[in-house]
Parts: C-alpha cells; structure tokens; sequence
C-alpha cells in the first residue's frame, strides 16, 4: 500500500488519471501493432505516473501529462525495436476529397453519405498505414484532443512543425478515405 | 479544381481549413472565414468534409478501455509505492 495512500492529494490525482484511461488506450492503441502492446504501454504509462505523481501540476491538462509520459514509453520501445523508418505516403491536395467525390453538383446528399462510406475499418487502415510521427500527431490532436502547443509539448517539437505534419498526414488520410470510399461507391 | 484556378478568396479559406476545425483560429479569421464559407458553397462544402473525417476518425477509433485493463490500472494504483 502506498505511503500517501491517505493524501487527500494523492487520491484526487489518482481519480482524476483513472478517468482518463478511455483516452490514454485510445490514443495508445493507434500507436501499437496489437491489443497487447496497447495494453502493456498503457499500463507502463499509469505505473509511471503513479510512480512520478507529484511531478505532475495541477490545475494543468492531465490528459497531455499523460500522454506526454506514453509517447516517451511510445518512442522508448520503437528504439528497442530498431524499426526502419517509415514512409510518409501519398498526399493528396487539401481539397481532394471534394473533387474526388464529385464536387458540388451532388452537394448536399454526398455529405450525408460520407459519413457512411467512411466506415471504422478503411479508417483504422489508413491511420494505422500512416507513418508514426505523423499519425502520432493526428491521434493526438483528434483523440487525445490536445491544443497544437499541447502537442508540441507532449512530443517536445516546435508547434510549427507540429501543424505541418498534422496537415500533411491529415492530407494522407483523406486521399486513402476518398479513394475508399469511391472505391465502394464505383 | 486545382489550386491555380481557385480565386483568391478560395486559396485563403483552404489555407486556414486546419485551424479552423481544429478551433486554433483568432475570433477575427474565424469571422472572416465564416463570411467567405456562407457565400462559396465549394469551400462550404469541403469545410464539411474535412468536418466529417475528423468526425470519422473519433468515431472508428472510440473504443472504450477493456474492463480488465482498467482493473489493472487500479491494482497498479494501489500497489504504487511512489513517496
Ligand atoms: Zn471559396
């Protein structure tokens, strides 16, 4: 049992990082091959933070401490693993999806519809396709909702370079989304 | 459409498409793109979309935290022998 396990402190830090777990496994998820490297990282990450609890500042975003703490443990095993470096692949114009899905003379009804082309599996696929540092910063800002310079801090990069990568992997995902979906709609 | 052909206008709005769906935008630009947006139903229409991709990727990626996972969290914080 802990020390400070009576530490009014202590246990409202531990409530608030407990609720945030949904988060942290989402994020953790799309930054790990499997099911079990998303749950071993997670669990590393809360051992971690549990562990470094006072380090933490309160009153700041919990959710960027913690996920500042999972990319380190994030980037501590890629180096293990010595993986080669990935490709970015194929960016598409910002506006690609627009012109891919016809442009304006179908407007209205297509938007209601891409919502059902976009089905979750070619979504995962081209997240999981896009190379980490990029998809890193998607996963972030998206679903770890973070503010650009959260971002930045979590991944200690300038905030600049954080915006260009969002958009150039963001520009990724909408190329290999608008060529799935047309491909379901063909 | 390509970006030599977009009117000026257009460019700007393609331009600040990120920031403003991610909300980064100042007030002002928010006011000024929301005036270019309600009269070119072609930048209208992309906002949208990239709305929706965003709106997409939370979706496909919502799945909760496995309960056993969770449980295991909260062993790993009552066991935590951190001072
Ligand atoms: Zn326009």
């Amino acid at each position: 049992m802990a020390d400070d396990a009576s530490d009014p402190a202590r246990l409202a830090f531990d409530e608030q990082a407990l609720a945030l777990a949904d988060d942290v496994w989402r994020v953790a998820r799309r930054l790990t091959r499997d099911l079990q490297a998303a749950e071993d990282l997670v669990q590393e990450a809360y051992a971690r933070a549990f562990r470094s609890w006072r380090s933490y500042e309160p009153g700041t975003n919990m959710r960027a401490w913690l996920l500042r703490i999972l990319h380190n443990l994030a980037i501590d095993n890629a180096r293990k693993q010595q993986r080669a470096p990935e490709q970015l692949g194929l960016e598409a114009d910002d506006y690609y999806l627009y012109d891919r899905l016809g442009g304006a003379k179908n407007a209205v009804a297509d938007v209601d519809r891409l919502v059902e082309r976009l089905s979750p599996g070619p979504v995962l696929d081209a997240l999981s396709e896009l190379s980490l540092p990029f998809r890193e910063v998607v996963v972030l800002v998206d679903l770890g909702d973070l503010s650009y310079q959260e971002a930045a801090d979590v991944l200690d990069i300038p905030v600049g370079t954080v915006m260009s990568r969002l958009h150039r992997g963001r520009r990724v995902l909408k190329k290999a989304l608008a060529d799935a979906a047309g491909e379901d709609a063909a | 459409m390509s970006a030599e052909t977009r009117p000026e206008p257009c460019v700007h709005a393609e331009r600040c498409m990120q920031a403003y769906v991610d909300r980064a935008l100042s007030v002002e630009e928010v006011r000024t793109v929301e005036a270019h947006l309600a009269g070119c139903p072609t930048c209208a229409r992309c906002y949208s979309l990239e709305a929706e991709v965003r709106t997409a990727v939370r979706e496909a990626c919502a799945e909760p935290c496995p309960e056993s996972l969770r449980r295991e969290l909260r062993r790993i914080c009552d066991d935590c022998d951190c001072e």
